[in-house]
């Protein structure tokens, strides 16, 4: 009997010990989703301030100034982005902290209408260079790269999918120098509307899988343990493809972000779209009286609208609504006061349930 | 003798694996828990600022009871950075800078692109998470970590 006792306190130490075990590694995956979370949020947030700095809207030089033609200038982004990781981490915005999260970088590539940037390593004439192997370089956008649309005649042509222009170089013998044809406002023979943003979609993919697989610190068979999939087109499950203007940024593991290394990526994308804005409106009635109404973009159908205000005449008929304006919300729009009906705008409840289609 | 040792030794052992493995063991993980519940409450609190561009007080007592209502307790810090452009004459481009302010009345509106920054740091620690850091090094200290985001 008396032998009972060390063969109990042995199972129990094995016990304790086997408890020990499970408890720091609940601890560690604790931890590590702590950490993770924290680093997602960091590289999102970083990248929408990196994006935003990057969009202005061009004029594109016709009579009316069109806010939709979003332009990308990609020449001053990366400081925003190493600064808002720098302020999540409470680093001070040194130059040897923005290098060493510039490293962590896998890729970046910021798309516009016509063309877009990769984030490469490229030689600066500001890091000194110190014979070390990795200075006198810093990560920099490079030039702008143009989507290619190789057509069935063996033509190569490049897109700008807003304006709709293509450019096609015609070379006639290798000594005489190419001439640039710009046609206008029409896509390449061959080429529909969809299939150019697919287009534009699968060369930004493709882009972004080689940048990956030749980045620094993620060799191939690291990539194929992460099975990254870019869709050309929406999942049935929600993923959307890559379209422009649109941002993506994959960050691997890093230094600062945890006590120990993350072996997943970050990654985070922002899309730029159309704001549906609010159309103020009047609406005639038969006895003279006008009412002022409000509902969103999209939902008021062009022969709805009356010459004026640009809508179109079917079968004889113009439309009745009159726009007045245009307001960022609704609540602006009802509080504001109609010229022509001196009255504040109110719903139009049949319109306002109707599907908001976009222009494009 | 060695009959008397073997009896310490167990009561010992089951003192431990009874009582002692599972208190620590709770409240080791309610603390992580708390930790990352903390992280999701600054995380919307940046969120809903980035939208409203304002910081009411309201809007800091309700992220100050949030944040304390998990079982820890931290003190709140929340900073704005204001962007600027300066022409850096040198290198003959502008350059964006960042001066930090943290009074309440100075909260109140934000400009678009400027950074808000939430720093969390626990005041008091409880004594089994001190004696788990001193003893075994098991913990990492207080907490304290800042998340960031910008407005706009």
């Amino acid at each position: 009997m008396k032998v009972w006792t060390p063969i109990f306190n042995i199972i129990a130490t094995v016990l304790l010990v086997l408890i020990g075990i499970v408890f720091v590694n609940v601890c560690r995956v604790m931890e590590r989703d702590f950490d993770q979370e924290r680093y997602n949020y960091a590289v999102q947030q970083a990248t929408e301030a990196m994006f935003r700095s990057t969009l202005h809207a061009e004029d594109i030089g016709l009579d009316y100034t069109d806010m939709s033609y979003v332009s990308i200038n990609a020449s001053d982004a990366l400081p925003v982005f190493d600064r808002v990781i720098c302020a999540n981490y409470n680093m001070s915005p040194s130059q040897e902290n923005f290098d060493a999260i510039n490293n962590s970088i896998q890729c970046c590539v910021i798309a516009g209408f016509d063309g877009y940037y990769v984030l490469e390593t490229s030689k600066s004439n500001s890091v000194p260079n110190n014979n070390r192997a990795l200075d006198g370089y810093e990560m920099k956008f490079g030039i702008k790269n143009p989507y290619i649309y190789q057509a069935y005649n063996g033509k190569t042509y490049t897109l700008d999918i807003y304006k709709k222009v293509y450019t096609y170089m015609p070379t006639v013998a290798y000594n005489t120098p190419p001439t640039m044809y710009i046609v206008g406002a029409v896509y390449p023979p061959g080429l529909a509307e969809e299939e150019a943003k697919k287009i534009v979609g699968r060369q930004v993919k493709n882009t972004i899988i080689d940048e990956l697989q030749n980045a620094n610190n993620l060799d191939a068979m690291e990539l194929e343990k992460f099975r990254i999939y870019f869709p050309d087109e929406t999942t049935v499950t929600g993923v959307n493809p890559f379209e422009a203007p649109g941002i993506v940024m994959i960050m691997g593991s890093s230094n600062f972000a945890s006590s120990s290394s993350i072996s997943a990526l970050s990654v985070a994308g922002y899309k730029a779209v159309n704001k549906v804005k609010v159309i103020a409106f009047t609406y005639e009635l038969p006895n003279g009286t006008k009412r002022a109404y409000y509902c969103y973009e999209g939902q008021m159908r062009d022969e709805e609208k009356d010459a004026a205000s640009g809508g179109l005449v079917v079968g004889g008929t113009e439309g009745k609504f009159h726009i007045e304006n245009y307001y960022n919300t609704i609540r602006e729009a009802c509080e504001a006061e109609s010229p022509g009906a001196n009255e504040h705008y109110a719903p139009y409840y049949e319109i306002l349930t109707r599907k908001i289609t976009s222009k494009d | 003798m060695s009959d008397f040792i073997n009896k310490v030794v167990t009561i010992i052992l089951v003192f431990v694996m009874l009582v002692i493995a599972p208190m620590l063991i709770s409240y080791k993980t309610e603390d992580m828990l708390a930790k990352r519940q903390i992280l999701n409450d600054v995380e919307m609190f940046i969120d809903k600022v980035q939208d409203t561009a304002n910081i009411t007080q309201d809007d800091i007592n309700k992220l100050y009871i949030d944040c304390n209502s998990h079982g820890l307790t931290v003190d709140v810090q929340v900073k704005r950075m204001v962007a600027t452009s300066v022409y850096d004459t040198n290198e003959g481009v502008a350059k964006t800078n960042y001066f930090a302010v943290d009074e309440r009345a100075l909260l109140e509106t934000i400009n678009a692109g400027d950074i808000i920054q939430v720093n969390i740091k626990e005041i008091t620690v409880s004594t089994s998470r001190r004696a788990t850091y001193r003893l075994i090094g098991l913990d990492e200290g207080p907490l304290e970590f800042s998340l960031a985001g910008v407005v706009g």
